[in-house]
This record gives C-alpha cells, structure tokens and sequence, in this order.
C-alpha cells in the first residue's frame, strides 16, 4: 500500500481525519525548519514562527484550492510568517550597540577565524527582506527560480530579479568573510569599481 | 510619510563567477533537521488544534492578525474573479460600476505619450478591496492593449486569445486621467529615472501596461500592471520610494483571465 500523497493527507484533514495534519508536516519538517531557520536566524523565533505558521496552516486547510503543490502551500505559510516577524523586528526600536561591542575586525583577530555561519546570517540581515527570502529560497534551500516565484506568489523576473541585487550586496559581506586579513576595505564602491573595471 | 531605504544606491552587476561564488557560500551553510524539541512542541500544538476541532470547540488560542498571512475571503475571490473579468475581459461581459468605491473624477486627458502610461485613478487602494478596485484601470489597459492590437484586426467581442482589451460592454468605466511625468515627480518626488527602475526591478523583462499613481492603505503608491503568460496579469502595489534596490512591495496580485 503506497503512501498518501500531500494532497490526499490535506483532503483527509479537512475532512475530520485527526492524525492526517501532523503526518503532512513530518513529512516536511526538516525543509520547513531550515527555511524558518534560514529566514529569522534565530532558533527561538524560528520555532514559534513555525508553530504559528503551522497552526494557521491547520485552520485554513480548506482554502487551500490546489493550483499549487500542498508542500508551496506550506512553505508560503511559513515564509509569511517568517517575514511578518522579521518586519516587526526591525519596526521594534533598536538597542544601541555599546561601544566596546567588538567590530568585525576584532572579533576577527581575537577568534582567529570568523564564525562563518554567523557571518553570513548577519551579513544576510542586511538585505531587505524581500531579497532575503528570495535568497533563503534559491540559494540556500535550492528550490527553482519557478518554484521560488509560487512560495513568494510573484513573478519569477522578480525572484531573479531579488536573488540578484541580493548577491550584489552580500558580495562584499562575503568577500570579507573570506578574506578577513583584506579587513572593513573589502567591498568598498571604489574597489568594486576596479574589479569591475578588470572584469 | 516615508524614508530613505538603506540601500537606496544602486547596485552593482556581478559577474556570473560571483553570481555563483555567492550562491555556493549561501548553500553551503549546514542548517540540521528539525531538534526534536520543537518537533514534539509542534506536535502538541497540532494535537491540541484536532482535539479542540473534534470537540467542535472554538480554539482557545487565537493567532494574532498580523502574524497571519493575507489571506483572501471567499468573497474575495468571487469579486476577484469579477474584476478580473471586468479588468481583463472576455466573453461574460461583467459590470464596474458594483465595484466603484473609487471616488475619482476619471476624466481623460491624454496629455502624456510616454513609454509607461502612468495614470492617475485617484483610487484608494485598500487590501480587502484590492482586486474590484482594479477594474478602474481597465480603460487604461484597454488603450495600450488597443494600441498593441490595433494591427492585428482584434475582435473585441470575441479576443479571449489574448490578454486583450477589457470588454465591458454596458458598464464601461470611465476612462482614468493620463497624468505626465511632470505631475508624478510633483506629486510624489519620483523622479522618472527611479519610476522607471523600479519598473525593471519588478519586472525586468517587459514594460507595464499601466501604472496607477494612487495610495494603498493610506499609503501613498504606485498600482503598476505587466502583462503576463497566457493572459494572465501581474499587478504590483509598491510604496513610492520603490527602487531597483528595494520594490517596497505592498501587495502582488495574479489576475487571471
């Protein structure tokens, strides 16, 4: 006897079916996760985005209408619900940095080596958040440019479009994140324009 | 009231090596699986919701609005599909004037021949309301598609092959006012050039058929409308400090024909 498929698990959830939810979102719980993960960078709020996401998912089940996989369906839940707390994030007035808070280069020199992950995470936060998630979701999580353009419901030039102004501004991030000793300089309007300029 | 966007400045283009450096540092980041801890705090959630739902009690957890996403009402979408067919076309013929909240004088005054055709509804958008309010702009996209047809022989009784002119034959809407460059770069300090950047960030493949210089939400906005695949239509809310950098995209919608 085969598996039931998302849509059939979905169909017997709306229907009553008590346990038919939580096995559909077993089945993509890692994916779901990593994307929440990805988007807020943050364990805790990826949690309770996720949870929130989930439960909203459950209520509305029957407004899901089919013109996209169960799985985008999902994973658009919890985008939004992602984003919707990355918006209110930055809307919270911010705490200012204390002064001897370490810069880049000095956490640098004091580690020895930047803790990639973090890095990226925060260099990541910069971007505006719609570039962000465009990025979560073709770079990181390696959906298709089409599938990207379902989850987010805009066109897919705009997918391109994001992923691309995103790399853009995450270059220099990242080229200092590999290149630490070329310190803060990496990334600067100038030296681009001179990269440009040899490319 | 809105302010400058970080990032404002335009951006570099990379090369297709750093294109690809960038998404294989991306992709490279190990993310686990889900902890379990927050697999089994889900689970209980979840049991929870289907104990409430079989008890045919109301949950006694309400989650905030705004963390919900928008989410349309089945009304909504049955007035989506009038306005779709109201903006769009075809062959039921489907009346404007039910949707008329707008309060606009929509008087014609094509005294602009740009590219774009930006236009000046005067509607208010709203996100309950947004896709019946779009059908103020089906006379707009009827001159450009008019203007595309107009070699082609279009039958504009039966042309549903192609995201043609509205036909909205017996509650016509009147036509919006063109407005010039001039008037938009007044009224919202949009200079063109940024007009015509964030275009190309919102689609960068092909111009709009209109662009509505309108608020949405209070907020003051811009209502730009693509052509898409197979008669369909991209329609983009953006705040008006929309730029290559950064659409401030306030709603998107696939109306589909």
């Amino acid at each position: 006897m085969t598996d039931p498929t998302d849509a059939e698990l979905l169909a017997a959830h709306v229907a009553g079916d008590a346990e038919a939810f939580s096995v559909l979102v077993r089945r993509h719980s890692d994916r779901l996760w990593a994307v929440a993960l990805r988007t807020l960078g943050d364990r805790e709020e990826a949690a309770d985005a996720l949870q929130e996401a989930l439960i909203s998912a459950f209520r509305r089940a029957d407004s899901f209408r089919g013109d996209a996989a169960v799985t985008t369906w999902l994973h658009r839940i919890v985008v939004n619900a992602c984003l919707d707390r990355v918006r209110r994030r930055k809307a919270r007035p911010t705490v200012a940095m204390p002064e001897d808070a370490p810069t880049w280069a000095e956490r640098t020199d004091r580690l020895g080596q930047v803790d990639t992950a973090l890095a990226v995470r925060e260099a990541l936060e910069t971007l505006p958040d719609e570039q962000h998630a465009a990025l979560v979701l073709v770079d990181m999580q390696g959906y298709s440019v089409a599938d990207a353009a379902q989850i987010l419901q805009i066109p897919e030039g705009t997918v391109k479009s994001r992923c691309s102004r995103g790399r853009a501004r995450l270059l220099p991030l990242l080229q200092a994140i590999r290149n630490p000793d070329a310190g803060p300089g990496v990334g600067t309007e100038a030296d681009r324009e001179s990269r440009g300029g040899q490319s | 009231m809105t302010e400058p966007r970080d990032g404002a400045e335009s951006t570099p283009e990379l090369t297709p090596e750093q294109e690809r450096a960038v998404t294989e540092l991306l992709a490279g980041l190990p993310v686990g699986p889900m902890p379990q801890d927050v697999a089994d705090r889900i689970d209980s959630a979840l049991r929870r919701e289907a104990a409430s739902r079989s008890a045919g009690a109301p949950s006694p957890t309400v989650v905030p609005l705004a963390t919900v996403p928008k989410q349309r009402s089945r009304r909504a979408r049955v007035l989506e599909v009038a306005a779709g067919v109201a903006l769009l076309g075809g062959a039921v013929l489907v009346g404007v004037n039910v949707l008329g909240d707008s309060d606009a004088e929509l008087t014609a005054t094509p005294e602009a021949a740009a590219d774009v055709q930006v236009v000046s509804s005067g509607t208010s958008y709203t996100e309950a309301e947004f896709e019946t309010q779009l059908a103020v702009l089906a006379p707009a996209v009827s001159r450009t598609t008019a203007g595309q047809d107009s070699t082609e022989g279009q039958d504009s009784a039966g042309g549903q092959d192609s995201p043609s002119a509205p036909d909205v034959a017996g509650s016509t809407p009147e036509p919006v006012p063109v407005v010039s460059d001039e008037y938009v770069t007044s009224l919202y300090a949009l200079p063109m050039a940024a007009l015509e950047e964030c275009l190309r960030a919102l689609n960068p493949e092909t111009s709009p058929q209109v662009v509505d210089a309108a608020s949405y939400e209070t907020e003051p906005a811009l209502v730009v409308v693509y052509s898409a695949t197979a008669g369909d239509w991209d329609v983009f809310a953006v705040g008006i400090d929309c730029s290559a950098e950064d659409e401030h995209l306030l709603r998107y919608q696939r109306i589909q024909d």
